[in-house]
Order: structure tokens, then C-alpha cells, then sequence
């Protein structure tokens, strides 16, 4: 079983320097744990990442050299959000800053947390 | 003109380390000019197909409340794919997994004074 209150705590922990949301979801955009600030955003913003994802992972899985996809950076104006697949869902950052290397070690490190726990119950 | 896109391009192929193809495409994937290192243009990030698929992913990421989209970076297993969007055009930069993403956007606002050409002629066919 996993604790929620431990999940939000451990998602929160990536919630710094511009760091607004942290989302855990499946790949059809239902946010299961969620840690930030506007929860309004948080829905539309899953919805639209797990959608980006599913249409980029798919060109992947379909090239003659099966090439999974790791992460995908999605640079807006106002800022980034950043999705990897951990188990059979999708984690993601939404981000105010500019600091691409800073999200992509914040995201990695936090899937090699989650990765565990999560394989169990998928 | 045309040369003078070529000859930027070429400059970022061979500045850029592990960089080996630059697609610019219309919002279609119908590509315009492809320019690659060794002529050779890797499957995954240069077809019609995937090259369209950043029109729908640009427009459902604008909606993010963070503005418009300016780019998608996308690390695959063993590419990386930088796709830039300059309505209408679409750039499209493929390299390998340890392409310095850094040092290539950093090209990316210069993109635009080369491109101007190839917005009218667009514009002008779509009205």
C-alpha cells in the first residue's frame, strides 16, 4: 500500500527555487498525487502533458530501432514543465524557471525514489 | 538567400557536438529544407508524421497558463530531438542522446532573420 500523506511529502521535496508543481499521473491525465500551489492548473496541466507525451512516446515505439522516450521539455514563455515515465505513470514539473539541467536532475532523482514503490503496485 | 539559410544551418551542424540533422518544415511536416552532416537522416524525427505532431503539441501547450509554447525538447533513448516553433514554420534539430541542448538553444533566437523568406512565401500560399 502506498501512504499518500508519505507520496504528497516526497513530491513536495522538488517544490523549490521556481518549482511550483509536482505531479504524479497516469497516461491518460488523471492526476493521482499532487503537490504545489494552484490546484486548478495542476488538472490542465496533466491533462495536456500526458497528452504531448502519449503522442511523442508513440513515434518512438513505432521507429525501426525501438526508442523509448526519457523526457520530454515543453518551454513556454513563462516557464517549463518537465515529464518522465516512472513504472506505468507519469511524473511532471511545473516550473517557473529557465534551468533546464536543474529540472532534469530534480526529476531523475525523484524517479529513482519513486520507482521503487511505484513498481510494486503497478 | 536560400545559400545563406544553408550556410547557418551548416555552422550550427558543425558547431553544435552530436548534432546531425536540421529539418525546417511548414506547420504540416511538409519539409522545406533538410540538411544533415552525412546525408544521412535518422527515422524517428524526420518524418511528415512526427514533424506535424508539434502543431497540436505547440497549440495544447500554450494553454499551460505559461504562455506561448517556444520549444519542445524531447530525450529519446538514443536521440534528441529539439523542435522549435517559429509560426508558421516549424525548425526541427536531431542529434544523438549527448547533444548539448544548452549550446544549441542558445542559436535559437538567431533562427528567426534567416527564416523571414520563407514566412512570406508561406503566408502568401495560405491566404
Amino acid at each position: 500500500m502506498l501512504k499518500p500523506k508519505v507520496l504528497t511529502n516526497v513530491l513536495s521535496q522538488a517544490n523549490t527555487g521556481g518549482v511550483e508543481n509536482t505531479l504524479l499521473l497516469n497516461s491518460d491525465g488523471t492526476l493521482l498525487a499532487f503537490s504545489g500551489f494552484h490546484n486548478r492548473d495542476a488538472r490542465i496541466t496533466s491533462a495536456i502533458a500526458s497528452n504531448v507525451w502519449c503522442a511523442y512516446e508513440k513515434h518512438g515505439h513505432n521507429s525501426f530501432r525501438e526508442d523509448p522516450l526519457n523526457y520530454l521539455i515543453i518551454n513556454c514563455e513563462g516557464g517549463n514543465v518537465i515529464v518522465t515515465q516512472v513504472a506505468n505513470l507519469l511524473l511532471c514539473l511545473y516550473a517557473t524557471t529557465n534551468d533546464f539541467g536543474l529540472l532534469k536532475a530534480k526529476i531523475a532523482k525523484l524517479k529513482e525514489t519513486l520507482e521503487q514503490p511505484l513498481m510494486s503496485i503497478s | 538567400m536560400s545559400d545563406e539559410v544553408k550556410r547557418f544551418f551548416t555552422s550550427i551542424l558543425n558547431k553544435v557536438n552530436g548534432l546531425n540533422c536540421v529539418l525546417i518544415s511548414d506547420r504540416d511536416g511538409v519539409p522545406l529544407l533538410k540538411l544533415s552532416k552525412d546525408n544521412k537522416f535518422p527515422e524517428l524525427g524526420t518524418k511528415q508524421s512526427f514533424l506535424s505532431t508539434f502543431s497540436i503539441a505547440t497549440v495544447q501547450s500554450s494553454k499551460m497558463m505559461l504562455g506561448k509554447n517556444k520549444q519542445i525538447i524531447l530525450c529519446y533513448k538514443s536521440s534528441t530531438i529539439v523542435q522549435l516553433n517559429k509560426a508558421p514554420l516549424i525548425i526541427t534539430f536531431v542529434g544523438t542522446e549527448s547533444t548539448n541542448i544548452g549550446h544549441l538553444l542558445t542559436y535559437a533566437n538567431e533562427v528567426d532573420k534567416y527564416l523571414e523568406e520563407y514566412k512570406i512565401v508561406l503566408e502568401q500560399n495560405l491566404i
